[in-house]
């Protein structure tokens, strides 16, 4: 049996889940062990992830590892409001690409609405998607420090899509595409 | 837009509502800072919370309450400006500087705070406080959020739970 004497643990399970919601991922992973009452509470009730490699993960296989984990452990019927990958290292990220591409898939997938990519690293990092993005639900799309390349960078079909900002990106495809906005 | 803070000359004061606490005291305030709460919005467009007749709030309690008004008082104004486009910088910092102020405060009244956020849908201020709940385990091993957070002592059982979540969860502590 679990203690209930302190007094965070009786608030909601969606109360709980919102304040997780703005530790880094990882760090909302752990507060599994803190008590029974939190083992699943990441997993079931953050509705925003933050994946940020500031200086910690330092390859793009630890990025990987830890985006997969996380995704792939979490309740996928609970759709996600925000989420924001920013990879500020820029050392050691030779050995692997990150798979940028299938993330924003998989999120959007889950209903994300707003989707942050801020990725500081060097080269290669491509957004290079072959066909277009598809989510009735994203509506805000704030990209800085990315690479956009390959055949098109494709979110021509995300609808409700009404806020898009772009920073500080090289822009080596030939399409980008959203619909008017 | 600024409302005059009572009709001194000009063509009427700021619409005012009524909101009564839990221990049944009453709240007079402008509609437009209750209408931070999209539970409060409706009743208010309704008409309603003016005059004698008052909005109860029975999950609320007074000294809860006044903390929640103290909030919307001062975002009101950057609300009505559909989230303050043209605010300028040290308006930004001001309400920052109140916002960092505002949750330095006990656990147990960020709690009630917490608890009065979500009941009212207050959008900012359910940020606010969730992000301080962030800020107090950020950074902590286990044990320190443990401490932090007022848990008691874990049992002997319990540490051996933790132990093993840890070790199963090894990759989030890497």
């Amino acid at each position: 049996m679990a203690h209930q004497d302190d007094l965070i643990s009786a608030l909601p399970d969606g109360v709980l889940g919102h304040a997780l919601g703005f530790l880094p991922a990882e760090q909302a992973v752990q507060t599994s062990c803190l008590a029974q009452r939190w083992r699943y509470l990441w997993r079931s009730s953050m509705r925003r992830l933050r994946f940020v490699s500031e200086g910690r993960l330092e390859s793009a296989f630890d990025f990987n590892m830890l985006v997969y984990r996380v995704l792939l452990q979490r309740d996928p019927i609970l759709a996600l409001d925000e989420v924001e990958f920013t990879a500020s290292t820029v050392r050691y990220w030779h050995d692997n690409n990150i798979d940028l591409d299938a993330w924003i898939r998989h999120v959007l997938l889950c209903r994300a609405s707003i989707l942050r990519l801020r990725i500081l690293v060097a080269q290669r990092f491509r957004l290079d998607g072959r066909t277009a993005h598809t989510s009735k639900y994203l509506k805000k799309l704030d990209i800085a420090y990315v690479v956009l390349d390959g055949n098109t960078c494709d979110f021509s079909s995300c609808p409700a899509l009404e806020d898009v900002e772009m920073a500080h990106c090289g822009i080596g495809t030939n399409r980008i595409l959203s619909q008017p906005v | 837009m600024a409302a005059p803070e009572s009709g001194d000359g000009n063509n009427g004061a700021a619409r005012m509502v009524t909101l009564i606490s839990s221990d049944n005291t009453r709240f007079e305030v402008e509609a437009a800072a209750a209408s931070l709460s999209q539970t409060l919005q409706l009743t208010i467009l309704d008409g309603g919370g003016g005059g004698g007749d008052g909005i109860p709030l029975p999950n609320v309690d007074s000294a809860t309450l006044s903390k929640v008004l103290e909030y919307c008082i001062k975002h009101a104004p950057a609300a009505a400006n559909g989230g303050a486009p043209n605010a300028t910088a040290v308006d930004r910092a001001e309400l920052e500087r109140f916002d960092n102020e505002f949750v330095n405060i006990d656990q147990s009244v960020l709690y009630s705070l917490i608890m009065a956020a979500h009941n009212l849908e207050i959008e900012g201020l359910q940020s606010l406080v969730a992000k301080k709940v962030a800020d107090m385990i950020k950074g902590k091993s286990p044990m320190e959020i443990r401490r932090t957070l007022g848990f008691p002592d874990p049992t002997p059982e319990e540490q051996a739970e933790m132990n093993a979540h840890m070790l199963e969860y090894g990759w989030a502590y890497e």
